[in-house]
């Protein structure tokens, strides 16, 4: 009776999927609605297809790194060579998204995988957090954006203060649990037999993490793709020349931009004549961690109860060191 | 077919489609009005990724996250129902950016700005060379291409224009728009969102104290909107 009444409330939802989508697109294309109603979700589409287009290449590549941690990586070996020191171990964490060069779609999924197999939560919360920036490849892009602007100590902070977040994020939050996920069952209720495949294993339990993270994904980029289309960016960016304001200004257009890491030392230059450096390195160092598309997908790895202090430790982090380091007169 | 047997190839059936319009939105040139060109290449291997995924689900069928379906059919259905269409003139005002030092030309140029050849430049070029020293850049030649903006809340004299173009630095989310002001004497004649190549002359006018440039155009000839739009930072 049970599985009956999901399955009745599952094709109701689906229903409603279709239905609720098919109205956007019928009032879009054939419906003789105002102007500006189109203007906005043409906007809208456009924003939500953009970021979800360029986020499913990371999540792809994350889902598989992700299942591949799941099916080799031996828990006793891990277990084995790692620390005993919280701080130490949280510092591992932080420094080993220099090896597995992903951003945050697929950082997230590779965690909650790292955790799974005998990494301690520490690990998981700082690689999760401090990945996205610590990887060779958004290190060359702020190289390439920001040393000949401001110089290289700019681009050396933006990896030393994701360092020290992410260790004390990890630190600040010892109660924070990963969630049983699909492909941790599919790993306890299955046996491999000895003829199955260990490529097809690999696939299947990516597929798994995929379909799982892709769901948030896709709430993450309709909230920034909503929030966009109602807020418009100038708004936002009119808030910057407040210098109190500047650094949370900066943080909130990162968020909402829900820009992948790799490319964001890009766009914060393109702000450069809006926002302070400091600001901009708010913009940097936040923004990788937090943003629309990421929330929900720490809260598929965490659960929602602890998201709210989790952001705000991230924030209030941010806040406070990108200040320090303005105060000190090194950015 | 049970409900529960047919979530693996409904599953399924939607990685396809998601696989089929990263490729074919690739391929028909369509994903640049969406996202930097510089990924073109990872939507091909990722849309390989998720043909397998699919053919996967299908075969091997896992047991289905809660409303896996339901996501899925949010990116299809509006994908495949609503046809890609640039951020044109009726977005520029949500969509604004802020100019920077990006262009190398028009930074080094403007130190020099007689021995260059400014009809190389294009709107983005423009606007930041503006926003360093507009003073030298009068009566310097132009030649540039955009679409026309002639919103009402505008205020635009009746013989002007803006020509206007969105830069792309990461995908639509981070797209803002640039814009000249262009005189003309049948501006009128040009509604928004039609795309012309104006060619003249730059001039300066005062705007509360600020200089800022006005393209006094001697031709303006009507084009093809480009297959790629928007202007895209190429670092």
């Amino acid at each position: 009776m049970t599985a009956l009444v999901q399955q009745i409330r599952s094709g109701v939802m689906t229903l409603c999927t279709i239905a609720a989508c098919g109205v956007v697109v019928v009032a879009n294309r054939w419906l003789p609605v105002s102007a500006d109603i189109i203007t906005k979700t043409d906007l809208f589409i456009a924003i939500f297809l953009g970021i979800l287009y360029e986020a499913l290449p990371f999540l792809t590549a994350g889902a598989l790194i992700s299942a591949a941690i799941h099916q080799f990586l031996d828990p006793q070996w891990l277990a084995q060579r790692l620390p005993k020191s919280r701080w130490l171990v949280a510092f591992i964490g932080a420094l080993l998204g220099f090896f597995l060069p992903i951003c945050e779609c697929g950082s997230i999924p590779a965690a909650r995988s790292l955790v799974y197999r005998g990494a301690p939560v520490s690990l998981g919360v700082a690689f999760a957090v401090a990945a996205p920036v610590i990887n060779p490849i958004v290190f060359i892009s702020t190289s390439v954006a920001f040393a000949g602007v401001f110089g290289w100590s700019f681009v050396l902070w933006r990896f030393g203060l994701t360092v020290i977040i992410a260790v004390l994020t990890a630190i600040m939050m010892p109660k924070l649990i990963v969630v049983p996920s699909l492909t941790s069952e599919l790993a306890d209720n299955h046996t491999h037999a000895d003829d199955e495949i260990p490529f097809l294993v690999w696939l299947r339990h990516a597929l798994g993490d995929l379909l799982d993270m892709l769901r948030y994904v896709i709430i993450g980029a309709s909230l920034a793709a909503m929030i966009q289309v109602i807020v418009p960016n100038t708004l936002i960016l009119q808030l910057a020349s407040n210098a109190w304001l500047a650094i949370p200004a900066a943080m909130l257009l990162a968020a909402v931009m829900s820009i992948c890491s790799t490319v964001d030392a890009f766009v914060a230059l393109s702000l450069v004549g809006s926002f302070s450096p400091v600001a901009l390195m708010a913009f940097l160092v936040f923004g990788p961690i937090i943003d629309f598309k990421s929330i929900p997908m720490f809260a598929a790895v965490f659960g929602w109860r602890p998201i709210p202090q989790f952001v705000a430790t991230i924030a209030v982090l941010t806040i406070v060191l990108c200040s320090a380091i303005w105060r000190l007169g090194w950015v | 077919m049970g409900m529960t047997r047919m979530m693996p190839w409904l599953t399924g059936i939607l990685l396809f489609a998601v696989a089929a319009l990263l490729f074919v939105r690739t391929a028909n040139g369509q994903m640049a009005l969406y996202i930097h060109p510089r990924y073109e290449v990872l939507m091909y291997g990722c849309g390989a990724v998720l043909f397998a995924l699919a053919i996967i689900c299908i075969t091997m069928p896992i047991p289905m996250p809660r409303h896996s379906i339901q996501f899925l059919l949010i990116p299809v259905l509006f994908g495949l129902g609503i046809a890609p269409r640039a951020l044109g003139a009726d977005a520029i005002g949500h969509q604004s950016t802020a100019l920077n030092q990006i262009a190398q030309r028009p930074q080094s140029a403007v130190a020099n700005v007689s021995a260059v050849d400014t009809t190389q430049w294009n709107i983005y070029e423009w606007a930041v060379a503006a926003s360093i020293d507009p003073l030298v850049l009068k009566g310097k030649p132009v030649q540039i291409d955009g679409f026309v903006v002639r919103n009402s809340d505008m205020q635009l004299a009746d013989n002007q224009f803006m020509l206007a173009r969105y830069v792309l630095t990461c995908c639509v989310a981070d797209a803002g728009g640039v814009g000249m002001h262009v005189q003309w004497a049948n501006s009128a004649s040009y509604h928004s969102d039609q795309w012309v190549r104006v060619e003249g002359v730059i001039d300066l006018y005062d705007v509360n104290g600020v200089m800022q440039p006005l393209v006094i155009a001697h031709t303006v000839a009507q084009i093809t909107a480009p297959p790629k739009p928007y202007l895209v930072l190429q670092k």
